[in-house]
């Protein structure tokens, strides 16, 4: 087997906060990430605000050192490249972030912002102005936006022009930070086709990062499904969608309102979990989960679950270890979503 | 647009062509037209369309909130038989708050960053909807102990019933302390403070996780259930809609151009922009969504002619860009505004299938043109 394009194992980042004598406990951002994006393929990146997700991307592409853990490019470590290589890596590396209008600088025009890239990448002068026409055919666009400024464009032109930035540059890998969030449906729809569109053509390889649970159903191939800092499920969209093991990735699913009757039988029922998530300073003990869990046994606060692997998903959750006892509620509640929402 | 809907007996709320425009720098904006929308009692009416449609400018509107001029505000907005617009405004102010509640959008920036919680929302018990009598009053009544722990007691009441986590613990913190879910029950619990018979909701919890969402939303349809009270709410999510409302209206450019129970909405949605945007939901199960619908919201100083949705429908023809459509009523409750289903017309009837295939399709011709 090849190389995985993005590997990323153990990924840890703490945030100290105070000085010498400051005894308030690091901020655990990422606690032992690990996944592995193939070649062209998307991994989704769910979980809810305070889980981490961004700063996972964040840590990929370096804008945070990572305190722990190893980022591998090609099979190459990332963490441990001396500079020169490392700006190689990065050009081959590139973030679209959440709010498209802060992103872009709101005193240049759309070509000064696209050639940024391309005189950063030493694309010669004569040549820039071609590539800056393509790019914005690219992403749906033409040369009439060429001297326009950010206000003069709608949320959805904007993220059009932050994705023909990334894309400038002929990255491999691009890290979607929340890119459809500050969107209406329908723009977010069109940009998602977009992002599928550059994907096929590009070759392009996705690590998507989202709370939107649907949005990964319908546009990625594997799902991560992230807890304060740890990757609480992770399997094939499918598997993960059809069969939600995790207790926390079937709340977060049978919270999402929707539209007909159809898409109800895919929400499990009876699994709320309780009250808010906990500060990342304040780890809870044993399963991260459990003070929220409507399921969790007195073990679950004293043993903290490794990920266990089941069918095509590795969940991190002590009911699906063997040998487990005092799941059965769980166990039994498993079944329904399928067998009510298969076809 | 003439809304097609049995009025219901003494509406809580009837607002009857509604009309808001801005005068500005770029000539004036003609934002709202035409609205007619009605709440009955007990009743959760919800106002569905994407930003830029209109949606709290409506509400706005509705509670007085647009100062005139630049705003131009024309119609009527009665609230138990009493027109809001034609109203004293000391009048109004009793209203707001007592007779009608608001929760707003953010709850972060909605609260005073530099007031205790239960300073706050005790202010609201002993000052909502009374017209000020003058400084010396206002200290008697601030400073009088018996009736500032009535207030507080109410405070602590109204908090537990929304079940905010540690009601005393949050009455003693600054709004920056608190989660934004908290916030958010604490906007609700202030505006439920004085039993109004309205309540008038902007996109409650969209800034909130989809967990913390689905709690305001359960905790928004039981106090309906235990208080009899009547909800305006507005939301761009269809899901959201669908969970809670018991009628809808889609708005676009200003105007309502559909209205219906919400089964009828769901279940046989009739104007292309309403089939558009629930196609373009992404789905819990295996369907994929449609392509979205290209463009975006009209700008208001230079209105499209005709339908304002046109330049964006994919059914638009000649007949949409010289004429505004007409109204068309399907059975008891439901009505449309779309020149497609005017008896003259010739074209096809949108069908939520076969708009799907004309926005793919358009998507499709796009991308290759690109």
């Amino acid at each position: 087997m090849s190389e995985p394009m993005l590997s990323v194992e153990n990924l840890e980042k703490h945030f100290d906060t105070g000085g010498w004598f400051d005894n308030t406990p690091s901020v655990r951002a990422v606690d032992g990430v690990s996944f592995q994006i193939d070649q062209g393929e998307t991994l989704g990146l769910i979980g809810e605000s305070g889980s981490g997700k961004s700063t996972v991307a964040k840590c990929i592409i370096g804008i945070h050192e990572p305190t722990g853990g190893q980022v591998s490019y090609q099979g190459s470590y990332i963490t441990s490249q001396t500079a020169t290589d490392i700006e190689e890596i990065r050009s081959e590396m590139q973030m679209v972030f959440q709010d498209p209008t802060s992103c872009l600088n709101p005193r240049r025009t759309i070509r000064r912002t696209l050639s940024v890239p391309l005189e950063a990448n030493d694309v010669p002068k004569e040549e820039q102005d071609r590539r800056i026409s393509e790019l914005l055919d690219r992403v749906g666009l033409n040369d009439e936006y060429l001297y326009k400024y950010p206000h003069e464009l709608s949320g959805g032109q904007k993220q059009r022009v932050n994705i023909a930035r990334a894309i400038a540059v002929e990255p491999s890998l691009l890290l979607l930070d929340e890119p459809t969030s500050a969107l209406d449906v329908s723009v977010q729809a069109k940009i998602i086709t977009l992002l599928e569109e550059l994907q096929q053509e590009l070759d392009l390889t996705y690590l998507f990062i989202t709370h939107d649970l649907s949005l990964v159903r319908n546009f990625a191939d594997k799902t991560a499904v992230m807890y304060l800092g740890q990757i609480q499920e992770y399997g094939d969209t499918d598997q993960v969608f059809e069969t939600p093991r995790h207790p926390y990735t079937r709340a977060l699913m049978s919270a999402i309102p929707v539209t007909d009757e159809k898409e109800k039988k895919y929400k499990p029922a009876n699994t709320n979990v309780d009250g808010e998530i906990p500060s990342p300073r304040d780890v809870p003990s044993g399963c991260r989960l459990h003070p929220r869990c409507p399921h969790s046994t007195e073990e679950c606060a004293n043993r903290e679950p490794e990920s266990y692997d089941v069918d095509a998903a590795a969940v991190r959750c002590l009911a699906y270890e063997d040998g487990s006892q005092g799941f059965d509620e769980l166990h039994e509640s498993l079944t329904p979503v399928i067998s009510d929402g298969g076809e | 647009m003439k809304t097609n809907e049995p009025v219901p007996e003494d509406p809580v709320l009837a607002v009857s062509d509604l009309s808001v425009g801005f005068e500005g720098f770029d000539g004036y904006a003609d934002v709202i037209q035409e609205v007619d929308l009605s709440v009955g009692k007990g009743e959760v009416v919800t106002i569905v369309g994407e930003t830029g449609c209109g949606k709290s400018v409506t509400t706005k509107a509705i509670t007085g909130l647009l100062e005139e001029p630049p705003a131009r505000v024309s119609g009527t907005v009665k609230y138990d038989g009493d027109d809001l617009l034609s109203m004293p405004d000391e009048d109004r102010a009793e209203l707001n708050g007592d007779g009608i509640g608001m929760v707003f959008q953010d709850p972060m920036s909605s609260l005073n960053p530099v007031f205790e919680l239960g300073e706050q929302l005790a202010d609201t018990v002993q000052f909502g909807g009374t017209s000020p009598d003058g400084p010396l009053a206002y200290l008697r009544q601030r400073y009088s102990r018996t009736e500032r722990s009535a207030a507080r007691d109410r405070v602590r009441e109204i908090l537990t019933q929304v079940q905010m986590p540690d009601p005393e613990g949050a009455m003693d913190s600054y709004p920056n302390e608190l989660s934004g879910g908290m916030c958010q029950r604490a906007l609700i619990a202030q505006a439920l403070l004085n039993e109004p018979d309205l309540l008038i909701a902007d996109e409650p919890g969209t800034a909130l996780d989809v967990t913390i969402h689905d709690k305001i939303l359960s905790l928004l349809s039981d106090l309906i259930d235990d208080r009899d009270m009547s909800i305006l709410m507005i939301t761009h999510n269809l899901g959201v809609a669908r969970e809670l409302s018991d009628r809808i209206y889609i708005m676009y450019g200003g105007r309502i151009i559909e209205s219906g129970t919400t089964a009828e909405i769901f279940e046989q949605p009739k104007h292309p922009y309403t089939q558009g945007l629930l196609a373009s939901m992404p789905r819990l199960s295996d369907d994929s969504m449609a392509g979205g619908i290209s463009g975006s919201v009209p700008e208001y100083t230079d209105p499209p002619n005709g339908c304002r949705f046109h330049p964006r429908c994919p059914y638009a023809d000649e007949a949409c860009r010289s004429q505004n459509p007409p109204t068309e009523a399907f059975g008891e409750t439901a009505s449309t505004e779309c020149v497609r289903y005017a008896p003259s017309d010739t074209g096809p009837e949108p069908t939520m299938a076969e708009t799907r295939r004309r926005l793919d399709a358009a998507s499709q011709s796009e991308a290759d043109s690109a």
